[in-house]
């Protein structure tokens, strides 16, 4: 019954993958971001809490580093709007200055 | 089985989210399956880590809803050949998996390394925050 655990983190970032490769809508990108990071964390913590051993520091530690790594993507996406009036990425042809 | 309800339920909202048509709709399914995956994390490892992993999420995704409030755009979908592509290999990929973790028998157990938090930890996520901070001041003020 545990493998449930497994399976749902291991399609979380299987279906995170598929929606970053495969649409262009730059919010919905920083979802799928966000389901790899979820799916991560959740294996992380199944496989700790299989080891027995209290890990939640680490845990909340790695929460909190993906959690900077989705507001720094957020003010990309700031700029990206302010910059182009855009969010679709099929639209950019070049995002040097 | 709390467990494994709370990970199905997030699975769900969370599949519900990605796939839905509208993106306020999608940020708010998302707000919901984080939850209960962090209600499973809790489980997992201990009720803060899951309740401080909910809240920083959580609040990411309401700014993220604002910030499409005022960047609102018309969702112009599109199919081209590498959204077919990656949609077949990550079924492709998903089979796999599911054949792998129902039928492979485990052969290695999960053990990481087992330390306590120490002040070398604290420094370098100080120094994870200051960068970031740092990078995104820099972006915000080259963006105009």
């Amino acid at each position: 019954m545990t493998n449930i655990v497994l399976l749902a983190s291991s399609t979380l970032i299987l279906v995170g993958i598929v929606v970053v490769a495969a649409t262009r809508n730059i919010i919905k990108i920083m979802l799928g971001i966000q389901t790899m990071s979820l799916g991560s964390v959740l294996m992380l913590a199944y496989a700790f809490s299989q080891s027995k051993q209290i890990s939640r520091d680490v845990v909340v530690i790695i929460g909190i580093a993906t959690a900077i790594s989705e507001v720094a993507i957020m003010t990309a996406l700031l700029l990206y709007w302010f910059r182009f009036k855009t969010v679709d990425t099929r639209t950019i042809e070049s995002v040097g200055g | 089985m709390i467990l494994e309800l709370f990970t199905i339920a997030g699975l769900l909202f969370v599949m519900l989210s990605l796939f839905s048509g509208r993106v306020y709709a999608a940020i708010i399914l998302m707000v919901l399956g984080t939850i209960s995956l962090s209600m499973a994390i809790s489980e997992l490892v201990g009720f803060d880590a899951g309740l401080i992993i909910a809240s920083l999420y959580v609040s990411a995704l309401i700014i993220a809803l604002l910030i499409w409030l005022i960047v609102a755009t018309p969702n112009i979908p599109k199919v081209d050949k590498l959204s077919i592509a990656s949609i077949i290999l990550g079924l492709f990929a998903f089979a796999a998996l599911f054949l792998s973790t129902q039928f492979v028998e485990h052969l290695a157990t999960p053990k990481p390394i087992s330390r306590d938090i120490s002040f070398a930890d604290y420094v370098l996520l100080t120094i994870l925050i200051l960068t970031s901070l740092v990078t995104s001041l820099w972006f915000v003020r080259e963006g105009g």
